[in-house]
């Protein structure tokens, strides 16, 4: 999710001249740069008088810039990110072939639901806990216990995806004899498309705040491990900052990923309103 | 203005030569229904025909074109299209079915491919040679007077226009009949006059069967050769009456209007409703 | 954006009309199942190092039946978890009017929002916990920080489509303000704001839990805790039964009842 910044921006009341004043004012009275500009006031306010135990937004900063700079952070990136990866992929083909194996079998929907509903229930410890106990501490624990959460979320896009399928474009293709190969690359996967895609977007958010639970039980090494020893040793600033590395890499690959994915895939569709687009 | 056997324009009697269309007593049931869509169904279609269906809601028309076009099997009774018989009492005979142009009552276009695509996709389906995919698009569109949206998506379309696309594509596989069910009835009044007539001048040259399926009576007699009543569900075919009035037909035709006049006051009376001064019920 | 898996996960009970057959031969199988589970779970679980025995762990359950304790952890539980949800609903309630009130808004707190929202709820615990020096408010605020960008995000879609049309109607008819609120805004956004805290309501158990997990001496998250310090297996199944449980009860005791009602007058209503 990005932010839409050219609706309503106070730009078309003509004072949007070029001199340093003009500018100034254009980008002061912009919604966006306010919103911060409170924040960051708000927050100093309330750490510097109310709450002790809230670092400043210059600590905080600091701590950033000092994460961003240091060697340890992008091993342990990397880390995390490979295992996000590698589990949302996972997640998504055995929820693909799960979900539509539902969608064309009574039986196989009625013996995976309890399945999926329970796992959607069970709380995210208790899987990792459960997890550990049954494998150890190790890296197949921790992407083991990462499929089990998010995969059934990913299912429920793709059996719900199934059942909306139109029966009219599938009787057109009958009446003007598709083969069944055309049939599924232009009338079957166009149709899953969107489900796919917002399963698969949902799925990389979903591995991608899990992980950090998972990594906080279960690894030590990770950005969920960092942020967790951070927080034992009582550094509050740089568990904020470390968390909004998080906020950072989403904005990458929501932007630069899904959202570019998203225009080339369904340049097709007539335009729907959007909560944030670029 | 009784009912007589009729001639086609050709002047041939379609009724002893061998029908090119030809349903004999065909019944269906939808599985799970109560009653059945149709029961013993039965009429004859000549060469280069319009025949138009028409009967009221529920009387299993659109069935007849289901099974016509391969997505219905009928329990009973036997079907053929020129000579090769499709379906003998439950059973799908033929191997290989005959290429159909088919035009819904919606568009049923693939959104996510643009005009032209969609129309590849049916030629290749008809399995038509493929070096001859971008004259008969070109033709066809242009026919219907789309020739400039061919690379364009669906949903930038009007929808008089998508279903002009729809309307080529059923006459891009230069198919021996055309199938259309009810296809102007969700355009508004002023879009399906001029579709009506778009339809007859983009026939007329060619000269495939058509099988029009309608409610609209004004609608039939304007286009057919000869229309087929049918009875309210279940349905069998109640008539096939000629509609002798030569073409170029106009719609405001006085003659037309008699025609239609009498049709009504006749179909009203088969159909169930007494009421003398109810007007047309297009 | 995809915050309805949780309400798909919940309405993926397949509500099309499977027939009388279709209605028995589901839950058959899924009574099938739990038998071979239980089955396989009591002849296989002396094989594994970790599975308990079915009958202890029975045992155990009914043990902690009659524990004051269960109950006292049950309880926190379900305080933190109504009182964290209570305030972020409402908080998001206030913020997404704020928000329909014009672009500015819409902009001002996008950032809170997509900020919010892209946090993971161990994060937004850790970091909570830490500013109110690990109390009770701590977990609110956690619960209410994660919930609050879905219930926006959530509320905002749905109210997309609402109908201006209306509004011009009671216009037209000169409605009281009263009367507006009461018979076409409220019940207009009755379903949405319905929606929006079904949505979450999963996910909102779900970080106290792990809020409790890491950071207090009570609650369903510190039973985990526990058992998985003094490797008590039985202890983690149980409360993990517990957990569902409660969550089941509510979704279906609770929430499927107030939705038949609110959604009385739609077309196909529910259930």
């Amino acid at each position: 999710m990005t932010i839409d910044t050219e609706a309503r921006t106070p730009t078309t009341d003509g004072t949007r001249a070029r001199t340093p004043r003009g500018i100034v004012r254009s980008v002061g009275t912009h919604p966006l740069v306010q919103s911060l500009v409170v924040t960051v006031a708000v927050w100093w306010g309330l750490s510097e008088w109310f709450f002790i135990f809230l670092p400043t937004p210059l600590e905080v900063g600091a701590a950033f810039v000092d994460a961003v700079t240091s060697a340890e952070f992008y091993a342990d990136l990397v880390v995390t990110l490979r295992r996000v990866v590698l589990a949302w992929i996972g997640a998504m083909i055995i929820a693909v072939v799960l979900g539509i194996a539902m969608g064309r079998s009574w039986l196989i929907e009625a013996i995976a639901h309890p399945w999926v509903f329970v796992s959607l229930a069970l709380p995210g410890p208790l899987v990792v806990l459960f997890s550990i106990l049954a494998l150890g501490l190790g890296e197949l624990t921790t992407m083991v216990a990462l499929l089990i959460v998010v995969t059934p979320f990913v299912v429920t896009f793709v059996y719900d995806a199934t059942r909306a399928l139109d029966s009219r474009l599938d009787e057109m293709s009958i009446v003007y004899q598709m083969t069944a190969r055309d049939r599924v690359r232009h009338v079957f996967l166009p149709q899953m498309a969107p489900a796919l895609m917002a399963g698969a977007r949902f799925g990389f958010a979903m591995s991608w705040k899990l992980v950090v639970l998972v990594e906080a039980l279960s690894s030590n090494v990770g950005i969920g491990e960092r942020i967790q020893f951070f927080f034992v040793f009582n550094d509050p600033a740089r568990v904020i900052a470390w968390t909004l590395t998080f906020t950072v890499v989403m904005v990458i690959v929501e932007v630069f990923g899904f959202q570019a994915l998203d225009r080339r895939l369904f340049a097709w569709r007539p335009e729907a309103p959007h909560l944030f687009k670029t | 203005m009784e009912l007589e056997t009729s001639r086609t324009r050709s002047g041939a009697d379609p009724v002893s030569a061998a029908p090119f269309v030809s349903i004999e007593s065909v019944g269906f049931t939808y599985p799970g229904a109560r009653r059945p869509a149709l029961t013993d169904t039965s009429l004859g279609i000549a060469k280069g025909e319009f025949a138009c269906i028409l009967g009221p809601s529920g009387c299993g028309k659109s069935t007849l074109l289901s099974i016509l076009s391969g997505l219905a099997v009928p329990d009973t009774g036997r079907v053929s299209i020129d000579g090769e018989v499709l379906y003998d009492q439950g059973h799908a005979v033929a191997e290989h079915p005959p290429a159909l142009g088919y035009v819904f009552q919606d568009p049923r276009l693939l959104p996510w491919r643009t005009v032209r695509q969609n129309l590849n996709l049916a030629l290749k389906g008809a399995q038509v040679d493929r070096a001859r995919w971008d004259e008969l698009v070109d033709t066809y569109l242009g026919m219907c007077g789309l020739r400039e949206y061919a690379d364009v998506w669906p949903g930038k379309l009007s929808g008089g226009q998508r279903q002009r696309v729809a309307i080529a594509r059923a006459l891009a596989i230069e198919p021996p009949s055309v199938l259309m069910d009810e296809p102007f009835s969700t355009l508004d009044e002023v879009t399906a006059r001029f579709m009506r007539q778009e339809l007859l001048d983009l026939w007329e040259p060619i000269g495939q069967t058509i099988v029009f399926v309608t409610h609209s009576i004004r609608e039939a007699v304007f286009l057919a050769d000869h229309v087929f009543v049918m009875s309210a569900g279940p349905g069998r075919v109640l008539e096939r009456r000629a509609i002798d009035i030569p073409r170029p037909r106009a719609y405001e035709d006085p003659h037309l209007a008699e025609i239609e006049g009498e049709l009504v006051a006749w179909v009203l009376e088969q159909w169930g409703y007494h009421d003398a001064t109810a007007g047309p019920t297009t | 954006m995809a915050v309805d898996a949780v309400v798909r996960a919940e309405a993926a009970t397949g509500r099309r009309d499977p027939g009388v057959l279709g209605r028995t031969r589901r839950p058959a199988v899924t009574v099938v199942m739990v038998g071979i589970v239980l089955i396989l779970w009591a002849m296989l679980w002396d094989r594994t190092d970790f599975l308990p025995s079915p009958a202890t762990t029975w045992d155990y359950g009914i043990g902690t039946l009659t524990e004051a304790r269960t109950y006292h952890d049950l309880a926190a539980t379900t305080r933190r978890l109504v009182l964290g949800l209570g305030i972020g609903y409402v908080g998001a309630v206030a913020v997404t009017l704020l928000m329909r009130r014009s672009g500015r808004w819409k902009l001002f707190f996008a950032p809170h929002v997509f900020v919010l929202i892209s946090t993971p709820g161990l994060a937004m615990s850790l970091i909570s916990l830490m500013i109110f020096g690990l109390s009770e408010i701590g977990i609110y605020l956690a619960v209410a920080g994660v919930v609050f960008p879905f219930v926006v995000v959530s509320l905002l879609e749905g109210m997309e489509g609402l109908d201006a049309n209306l509004g011009e109607m009671t216009h037209v008819y000169h409605f009281s303000i009263r009367d507006r609120i009461r018979h076409q805004v409220v019940p207009e956004m009755a379903p949405y704001m319905f929606a929006a805290f079904r949505n979450v309501h999963a996910l909102a158990w779900k970080i106290v839990v792990i809020a409790e997990l890491f950071t207090q001496d009570d609650g369903i998250g510190w039973q985990y805790k526990r058992a998985f310090a003094f490797f008590e297996f039985e202890r983690l199944i149980v409360w993990g039964g517990y957990f569902v449980g409660l969550v089941v009860l509510v979704e279906y005791g609770v929430l499927r009842p107030i939705e038949r009602l609110v959604f009385r007058w739609r077309d196909n209503p529910p259930g």
